[in-house]
């Protein structure tokens, strides 16, 4: 996973690699000091020489600046390093979403998509910086402190020897213990919010069956749980920094015990009171990096879970490929279902489409009716290769879907869906997703063929009108017709709308079918509806049932020969009179 | 991959995404602002009253450490001097010192163990805080959510629907959460910094030597000014890191939303470069504000160490007795020990300032989800139960509305003056376009809303002189919109009811066609539904809902019949299931079937929020209204929106 995350660091690995080496060159700076100071006290001041003391001033004035331009630096280029890698972790991921066919997408919900490439970035990237910075000023700081320690007196220092294990045993039995705490907490956390959500969500459900104190109830019981929990967790933790303090005092008091002793007893020669001093620094230098230690892991395994998240979306491979030198260029608008056999799931008891077999030809109006569930989106989404099919092929311009570019082939394969999406923007700014360099005529056009135009001319700023996230400000009828107007200056060879005029009044609907057929007539159209009149102009119209073809024919024939035809239109037509 | 290959963006490119997307920022400026600091803290702290004895005692605990960190170095330096001494002593008369005994003051060992006693008491001090603190925070944590929580059921629909969802999730979960972390620490960092840097400053003067005080201090006001100013830089990178990462969402989530027609218009290659120009934005954003925080430490050390230095130097004129090479004498007055005091002070005195500067923007930020904690809190409630026509229990379920109006906005009228009566076996059908207020009725009936003025009656009883609790046992709702939470299967049917028995729960299950269903599952009727049972179809859950309207056996009901992403079998199990539920109870349907309509005893039409038209099938196809225009567009696909 680590292996995986750090390919993203790419041209930010300089500045991931200068981090800790300008950061070893201020905690060496860092540990010199006492040294120096020590030197100070000892040959400056207690020496009584004013020159040395002078010396040792300035030198020590040098080495805090060039520890702060260090610092500074390495600050510089972790934040640097840091952002970059970021940046790329969201690049990377949002490139390969971009791949990911509609299988892998279903995997993840887009909420879920979001927070990755948000909240869960932003902690793999504060987990980044602490590594490149903290893991290794801790250690190095750690090391060094002692290292000198050891070369003033290693008698003295040993003194480090026996109080680190303790304090290491001390926050392992910690850490081991509040760990789990914490992760359960945050486990609950998640239940929390569900049943705040749950509760909004469903006030009116909550309200009209009168439980809203089973609700507070089972609330309190989550909410006390979390509570119990936390101070459980946070009581453990209440030890780490008594016991932190415990050992620099103790440290401390051993020091100056036998330091002085040291120091009394040998007159200053085996241990000078300088160098006394400089031991106390370390003292709390070196059993501060420990601390640290501890911090970087806690804060590591909690991001562990949102590098995890991460690469999940990295290591999702395309479930649709794209053949190498594919072809990029659509004859026509014939399209050939031959024994098509189709299920969103590999291991499905059940196909959603069930050896299906028509030739469509170029030019050719189509309207597809069925019930709900008879997988009349599931068909028409084959066209331009949103999933692949299971068996079978699915032929355009004469040639398998699967040997074309996928550019290619949905550059003439537009679909109005169902469910209608625009973007926050203008119109045109919408409409020009069709065709990137649309001129104003062409838009008017498109619009003209859709009957968008008598709407979009009545809004103030017309074809600049300001669509807000979603469409929220324009009707139903109205996002559909402009997206079939998007549809259509994209000029396709198909043009397939699935139940794209449901919100449109039967006589706008039919004023746009009729647009079609005079203003369109070399494009294949395949309509479908679910309302009857919406196809019953249609050359042929395929009657799907429970993912197979039940009947083809216009709408005569059908009338006479397909009983499911013939009650669909009947209820609808003649308004059910006693059944509906 | 290189830099440059991100075509540059400009300010204005990135802030017209930001512009565009600004309502995905949650941490906007705007959000941050607290309007009245003064009072939302005080009302905090009032909070704390019932904790009164363990808030004593973690001040009084904070205080006491704080103290013996103060002293401390006083005892160390001590030791130091007595050390040095003794050296001198040595060099001089050639006798070792003793350590000395506890009684006399002066000695080695006397100050050695009072360390060691400073040090106890300090670290122990130190423990209680965390640990009684710990108690109090998440007990005030836990407290808080619960009056927000009580809160939540007690406020008027109103509330719910004008503010969205996340918005009110956000304030229970994570405004509390963000009080409960910043406003401890910084309270207690504000009071014990305060103590330490007066006492450290009333160490240093104590020793009288105003110079070295003044050596020991002197950058202190700058290191607190840079740390200060620095803060607020990077507070300034951070909101802007927050308003390019709303963008992105924004971006994100619509290029999700719309995967299909991005892939559809072949749109990936210009999705893709909007997300670079937002995505390399916020790279900038988040490189400023990292490093800004990541350079201020080295700068602060940078001055520490020079007032260490000014110390030492100061402190060694004064050791040695005379002004540098001046020759000029001065007296003295200064040991090595004493100068390792004011090293000890120097820190002591400049720590609590920085962290304090540095602090501000948490304090803010916690502030002002106090503020937006509070202002839910103050909201005003439901108006209180008025119980004096209390019914003993079920009504027969005769239903009227008397010349009832109703608006949710003062200045929109909606439904004037509206007059309907309804019981046992007859269906009100409710009809309209989509979006065009159907659940209005809903809301009034159940006491959602209140109406303004007119009469809505039960069995002849107004329903305002009821409690809500007693008029709302006599309802049952299946709304299109399922309702279903995590827990077993059986659990979401008798949501409604208390007692019940597993052959009632089968018999409701029977009679909405759920029962097979269930059983086919591997732990029937404990199956595990996951979150809003996504585990399960659409169709399934809908009969899940009738299924629990049926067990609470309501005498009047709110029926949605409509079964949109329901595959043809399931619906007609659907239509069975509500034509069961209808049996015997008023129904108020909000129809979208034919016969339906044709066979409701009252049609009520709306359109734009409200009703427009009122009649049977007949009366209003003679009419020729609205309610005709609609009929003759053809009912059953789906009812057009926008018909003018």
């Amino acid at each position: 996973m680590i292996k995986r995350l750090a390919k993203c660091v790419r041209e930010y690995k300089k500045d991931a690699i200068l981090t800790p080496v300008f950061v070893i060159g201020e905690v060496v700076m860092e540990v010199i000091i006492p040294l120096l100071m020590a030197s100070l006290i000892d040959n400056g001041i207690n020496a009584g020489s004013m020159d040395f003391v002078l010396k040792m001033g300035v030198i020590l004035l040098v080495c805090a600046i060039i520890s702060m331009f260090f610092g500074g630096i390495a600050g510089r280029t972790c934040a640097v390093a840091s952002a970059g890698f970021a940046k790329n972790l969201r690049h990377d991921m949002f490139y390969n979403i971009q791949n990911y066919a509609f299988s892998n997408i279903d995997k993840f919900s887009t909420a879920s998509l979001v927070t990755r490439l948000t909240t869960d970035v932003n902690n793999v990237q504060q987990s980044f910086m602490m590594i490149i910075r903290m893991a290794v000023r801790s250690p190095m700081m750690f090391f060094f402190s002692f290292i000198f320690a050891f070369g003033i007196n290693a008698k003295l220092a040993s003194i480090f020897l026996c109080v680190v294990p303790f304090l290491l045993l001390g926050m392992f039995l910690i850490i081991r213990k509040a760990h789990p705490l914490f992760k359960r907490v945050f486990k609950t956390y998640d239940k929390l919010n569900s049943i705040v959500e749950e509760n909004v969500r469903g006030i009116r459900v909550v309200k009209s069956f009168n439980r809203q104190n089973f609700e507070i109830n089972k609330f309190q019981d989550i909410s006390g749980s979390i509570y119990n929990d936390f101070v459980k967790a946070e009581k453990t933790i209440a030890f780490n920094a008594p016991l932190m303090q415990m050992s620099v005092y103790i440290c401390t008091i051993l020091i100056s015990w036998f330091g002085a002793k040291l120091v009394v007893n040998s007159g200053g020669t085996e241990l000078s009171t300088g160098e006394l001093m400089s031991l106390f620094t370390y003292t709390a230098q070196l059993l501060n990096s420990l601390m640290f230690v501890s911090m970087i892991f806690v804060m590591m395994t909690m991001s562990k879970a949102s590098a995890e998240r991460i690469v999940e979306v990295l290591d999702e491979k395309s479930d649709i490929a794209e053949k190498e030198n594919a072809e990029t260029l659509v004859k026509d608008g014939s399209i050939i279902f031959d024994n098509v056999d189709f299920s969103y799931s590999k291991n499905a008891d059940k196909l959603c489409l069930d050896n299906i077999n028509i030739s469509i030809s170029s030019g050719e109006t189509i309207g597809i009716i069925g019930g709900t569930g008879s997988s009349k989106s599931t068909l028409v989404q084959l066209i331009p290769r949103l999933y692949d099919v299971k068996n079978g092929c699915v032929k355009v311009g004469g040639k398998d879907v699967r040997e074309y570019s996928i550019e290619a082939l949905r550059n003439e394969v537009a679909m109005v869906l169902q469910k209608n999406v625009l973007f926050s923007g203008t119109i045109k700014d919408n409409l020009r997703w069709g065709k990137e360099d649309a001129t104003d005529e062409e838009i008017i056009k498109a619009c003209s063929l859709a009957c968008a135009d008598e709407f979009i001319e009545k809004f103030p700023d017309k074809y600049d009108t300001y669509i807000e996230q979603g469409g929220a400000n324009v009707s139903g009828g109205q996002k559909q017709r402009l997206c079939i107007a998007r549809a259509l200056l994209k000029k396709p060879k198909i043009l397939i709308l699935d139940d794209s005029t449901s919100a449109v009044d039967t006589a706008t609907d039919a004023k746009i079918r009729k647009a079609f057929r005079e203003e369109i007539p070399e494009t294949t159209k395949i309509i479908i509806a679910q309302r009857i009149s919406s196809v019953l102009d249609a050359d042929r119209i395929i009657v799907l049932d429970d993912g197979k073809i039940s009947a083809v024919g216009n709408h005569n024939y059908l009338l006479e020969t397909s009983c499911i035809y013939k009650e669909v239109y009947e209820s609808q037509m003649k308004g059910g009179d006693d059944n509906g | 991959m290189s830099k440059k290959a991100v075509k540059t963006v400009t300010d204005e490119d990135i802030s017209y995404f930001e512009k565009k997307y600004s309502s995905y920022n949650d941490k906007s400026d705007d959000k941050k602002k607290v309007k009245n600091a003064k009072g939302t803290a005080l009302r905090f702290f009032s909070l704390l009253k019932p904790y009164r004895v363990s808030v004593s005692i973690v001040c009084l605990a904070s205080i006491a450490s704080t103290l013996a960190n103060v002293v401390s170095p006083d005892y160390l330096g001590n030791i130091i001097n007595n050390v040095q001494a003794s050296i001198e002593a040595f060099a001089n008369n050639g006798t070792p010192i003793e350590f000395g005994s506890l009684t006399d003051r002066s000695s080695i060992l006397y100050q050695i163990v009072s360390l060691g006693l400073v040090y106890f008491i300090l670290g122990f001090m130190t423990f209680v805080q965390q640990f009684v603190g710990a108690g109090v925070t998440q007990k005030l944590v836990f407290n808080l959510r619960q009056q927000v929580n009580t809160k939540l059921s007690n406020l008027p629909l109103r509330y719910f629907d004008k503010n969205t969802k996340g918005e009110i999730i956000s304030k229970v979960v994570n405004d509390i959460e963000n009080v409960s972390q910043n406003l401890q620490n910084s309270f207690l960092t504000i009071l014990t910094g305060a103590i330490q840097v007066v006492g450290a400053l009333i160490m240093m003067l104590r020793t009288g030597n105003i110079l070295m005080t003044l050596a020991a201090v002197f950058l202190v006001p700058f290191s607190g000014t840079i740390a200060f100013k620095l803060a607020k830089i990077s507070k300034k990178w951070f909101s802007k890191f927050w308003s390019s990462m709303g963008a992105m969402n924004g971006h994100v989530e619509e290029m999700y939303t719309g995967h299909t027609l991005v892939k559809l218009f072949n749109h990936e290659k210009q999705s893709v470069d909007e997300f670079k120009v937002i995505n390399d934005n916020l790279r900038k954003n988040s490189f400023s504000a990292n490093m800004i925080a990541g350079i201020l430490n080295p700068i602060l050390t940078l001055f520490k160490n020079i007032n260490y230095v000014s110390v030492c130097i100061i402190g060694g004129c004064f050791y040695m007795g005379r002004w540098f090479n001046t020759g000029v004498l001065i007296q003295n007055t200064m040991k090595i020990g004493d100068i390792e005091k004011f090293l000890s002070f120097s820190s002591l005195f400049s720590q609590p300032i920085t962290s304090i500067s540095q602090m501000i923007n948490g304090i803010q930020s916690a502030l002002a989800s106090a503020e937006r904690v509070f202002e839910l809190l103050d909201e005003e409630e439901q108006s209180a139960d008025n119980t004096e026509n209390e019914p003993e229990g079920l009504s027969n379920g005769n239903v009227e509305f008397r010349n009832v109006s109703f608006r949710y906005k003062e200045d929109t009228p909606l439904i004037e003056d509206f007059n309907l009566s309804a019981s046992p076996g007859h269906i009100v059908a409710i009809v309209g376009p989509t979006g065009a207020g159907k659940t209005t009725i809903v809301n009034l009936l159940m006491r959602f809303y209140d109406i303004q003025s007119g009469q809505i009656l039960l069995d002849g009883t107004d329903i305002m002189t009821m409690s809500r609790n007693a008029l709302r046992e006599n309802f049952g709702m299946v709304l299109q919109d399922t309702w279903l939470f995590k827990g077993t299967i059986k659990e979401n049917i008798k949501y409604g009811v208390d007692d019940v028995s597993d052959e009632e729960i089968i018999a409701a299950a029977k009679s909405a066609n759920i029962h097979d269903y269930i059983m086919s599952q591997p732990n029937g009727y404990d199956m595990e539904l996951t979150e809003d049972g996504a585990n399960i179809s659409q169709g399934q859950r809908q009969l899940i809902t009738i299924a629990r309207a049926l067990l609470k056996n309501p005498k009047v009901l709110i029926l949605d019949e409509a079964t949109s992403s329901v595959d043809t079998k399931t619906e007609l199990l659907i239509q069975e299931a509500m034509a069961e539920l209808m049996k015997g109870r008023t129904s108020f349907v909000i129809a979208h079937r034919l016969s339906t309509i044709k066979n409701a005893d009252n049609i009520i039409v709306m359109r734009r929020g409200s009703i427009v038209e009122q009649g049977t099938h007949h009366e209003l196809i003679e009419k020729d209204g609205f309610y005709a225009n609609l009929y003759n567009s053809q009912f059953t696909g789906g009812i057009p929106e926008d018909i003018e």
